[in-house]
């Protein structure tokens, strides 16, 4: 079936579409003819989901995943179909700062959402396929490399403590309960719309467009595997997809381009794409707490049994970002801004 | 007396003190001459704690786990040094049924707790915190003993959530040098023991009412049995091992170290209990390929903290047996 058929007319539950990779989600399944029921608690004006248009798309519910009743009624009355749950406190640092909202958005959200597709689901929503966004974070510490799906969850610091209980809930509900659910276990995404700035490639492609240095905090080696939003996408929708077969359910897929880079060389390419003549400003302090040194994805499960496989290389996929990030920081975005200031 | 106790004069928060261990550990700390918080429950009326009086010996607090800021109110004004993490809820097939109540007792519950100890130790209090974790979090690792440092892979919602707790808790002790220690349990009997869905207290239960037993499997599936008593012990050395702050964030496994069937465990309360009954085998889960088999390697609770089980099978099984032949009658 092409994916196009697949989701025309489908009900399709969003968590987090006003994020960064939801909102690429959002746009891609409107694209192929879904409507799109997108859950938001707090509003962000500056998101690309508002200033790109995607938010009109969208039937917009003003949710917490928190609130299990909400969720049921909202599963049932839009008979929804299809759920990807990618809402998330994602940002590390702000994990270790807050242990507790983090739990409660992350976890507490995950095993909510997933009760109420339970409840949903026997009180007769018609939900064929659910998604949950878990991370490579899940895995913690190997010295096994690359990252395989059948590696032990070993995370330690918050952030990915939150992302593995989930990974670990989301599988439970598929085999305990016979959900049809799956797990995606990304690399870093990037891509244009992440205003995360305590991220590398935003933060480095903000300073790049302000004409500053990048500030690298670490001494540059941190490696990790990096994957262009556009692909992400897809995994999603090839994991939606592979849901068709019993089977798979409560599978997790790792996905990621393979390939450790260093924070340093993503640096270099980013400052090589922009043609600007500054240089990285490293200030070598080691790896940051609560970040893992080296890190990358063996997704051989997701291409051989999906048939997902990237389509940009890091340098397509940063050129693309790095001119969305121009576009909107440039200095005709940074005057309106400060008009509007 | 024993005026050099560690625990004299301490301010001790158990929670889930009311269940089954819990009852036992409030009592061995009041031995001790620690002051023991515990949260009041709308009625402790007809259970082990209320009869044997020990709500009368502990501060009640108004505490709901599902509420971060009374736990933080407590734990301040009470002063508390030491928590016992033992409140969940711990039936299988409850967690079955309801695996959100399970998730938000077992996993939520166990956060709050932890965070509002982060905040109150940032703030300066000395709090350090033990978690009562099982063996359940291992999961199915081909009938090889466990080990601490094995994959958590835990297959039913009770069991996530305890590996959901276990995690959370050392990574904060490892991520703000929060004291906590986690106890990864066997299976525990022993008097008080009220959940009749559990092997011993339904085989006594049977026993005491002169009818025979049923074992719902084909009787072979072998388990990792501690008496409460050797329990409570692990869990008091657990929560000394953080005196040294190098063994913060450890999990200590600890159990006999051996697996006995079943039907072994049947037979031998059946003889602890004098009765001239025989098992009724349903066989309903059996029998297997593979031999279902689950025990724990705990060698570094024994070696590094002197803890080890003192109480035989025969011994214990005897202990509860009498518990229950006293007790079941005026229940």
């Amino acid at each position: 079936m092409l994916a196009g058929d697949r989701w025309a007319e489908e009900s399709v539950l969003i968590t987090g579409a006003q994020g960064f990779i939801g909102c690429w989600l959002a746009e891609r399944l409107l694209s192929a003819g879904a409507r799109i029921v997108a859950t938001r608690r707090d509003v962000d004006p500056h998101s690309r989901f508002r200033r790109e248009g995607v938010e009109e798309r969208c039937e917009v519910v003003e949710a917490d995943v928190t609130d299990q009743l909400g969720l049921e009624r909202l599963l049932l009355e839009h008979q929804v179909k299809a759920v990807f749950h990618l809402a998330a406190q994602p940002i590390v640092p702000l994990a270790n700062r807050s242990p507790l909202s983090t739990y409660e958005s992350n976890l507490r959200g995950a095993y909510t959402l997933l009760e109420a597709c339970r409840a949903a689901r026997a009180g007769g929503a018609p939900i064929e396929r659910i998604v949950v966004a878990s991370t490579d974070h899940a895995y913690g510490r190997h010295e096994q490399l690359p990252y395989r799906e059948d590696f032990a969850l070993r995370p330690v610091y918050p952030y990915d403590v939150s992302k593995a209980c989930t990974d670990m809930v989301a599988r439970c509900y598929a085999r305990v309960y016979d959900l049809p659910v799956a797990v995606t276990r990304l690399a870093n995404t990037y891509g244009g719309g992440d205003r995360n700035w305590s991220r590398i490639v935003p933060d480095t492609a903000r300073a790049i467009v302000r004409g500053e240095r990048p500030v690298i905090r670490s001494d540059g080696s941190p490696e990790r595997d990096y994957l262009y939003v556009k692909d992400a996408v897809e995994v999603y929708l090839a994991v939606a997809g592979s849901l068709d077969r019993q089977d798979l359910w409560g599978r997790a897929w790792n996905a990621g381009l393979g390939q450790p880079v260093s924070v340093l060389e993503l640096v270099m390419r980013l400052i090589a794409i922009s043609g600007k003549p500054v240089q990285p400003d490293v200030r070598g302090r080691g790896t940051p707490r609560g970040e893992i040194d080296r890190q990358f994805l063996d997704s051989t499960a997701i291409r051989t049994e999906l048939g997902w496989s990237p389509r940009f290389t890091l340098d397509q996929g940063l050129r693309e970002t790095y001119a969305w990030y121009e576009r909107e920081l440039g200095p005709a975005r940074l005057d309106s801004e400060q008009q509007v200031a | 007396m024993r005026p050099s106790s560690p625990w004299a004069g301490r301010s001790v928060l158990v929670t889930g003190a009311q269940g089954f261990i819990g009852t036992w550990l409030t009592r061995r700390l009041l031995e001790e001459q620690a002051r023991v918080v515990v949260l009041k429950r709308p009625s402790t009326a007809g259970g082990h704690f209320a009869r044997e009086g020990l709500d009368q010996r502990c501060e009640q607090v108004q505490i709901d786990l599902l509420d971060h800021g009374s736990i933080l109110r407590a734990l301040n004004e009470q002063e508390v040094e030491v928590v016992f993490h033992l409140a969940a809820q711990t039936i299988v097939g409850a967690a079955n049924s309801f695996p959100l109540n399970t998730f938000e007792a077992n996993v939520r519950g166990t956060y709050n707790l932890l965070e509002a100890c982060r905040l109150l130790r940032r703030g300066g209090a000395a709090t350090r915190v033990l978690v009562a974790s099982s063996y359940h979090v291992y999961g199915s690792h081909d009938g090889r003993p466990y080990v601490e440092t094995m994959e958590l892979r835990p297959g039913y919602p009770y069991d996530v959530s305890k590996a959901c707790a276990d995690m959370i808790a050392r990574s904060y002790a490892v991520t703000y040098e929060l004291p906590v220690a986690v106890t990864r349990l066997a299976n525990v009997y022993g008097g008080g023991d009220l959940n009749f869905s559990r092997l011993v207290p339904s085989t006594a239960r049977a026993l005491v009412a002169g009818e025979r037993p049923v074992i719902r499997s084909d009787g072979s599936p072998e388990r990792d049995y501690i008496y409460v008593e050797d329990a409570v012990e692990a869990y008091l050395a657990a929560a000394r091992s953080l005196d040294s702050p190098e063994l913060g964030g450890r999990a200590w496994n600890a159990g006999a170290g051996t697996a006995t069937s079943v039907l072994e465990v049947v037979r031998r309360l059946i003889a602890a209990s004098g009765r001239d009954l025989e098992p009724e085998v349903q066989g309903l889960a059996g029998p297997r390929d593979e031999i279902d088999r689950q025990w724990l390697d705990s060698t570094a609770i024994r070696d590094e903290l002197g803890w080890g089980p003192r109480v035989s099978l025969d011994e214990g099984l005897a202990s509860a047996y009498a518990w229950y032949e006293r007790e079941l009658a005026s229940l």
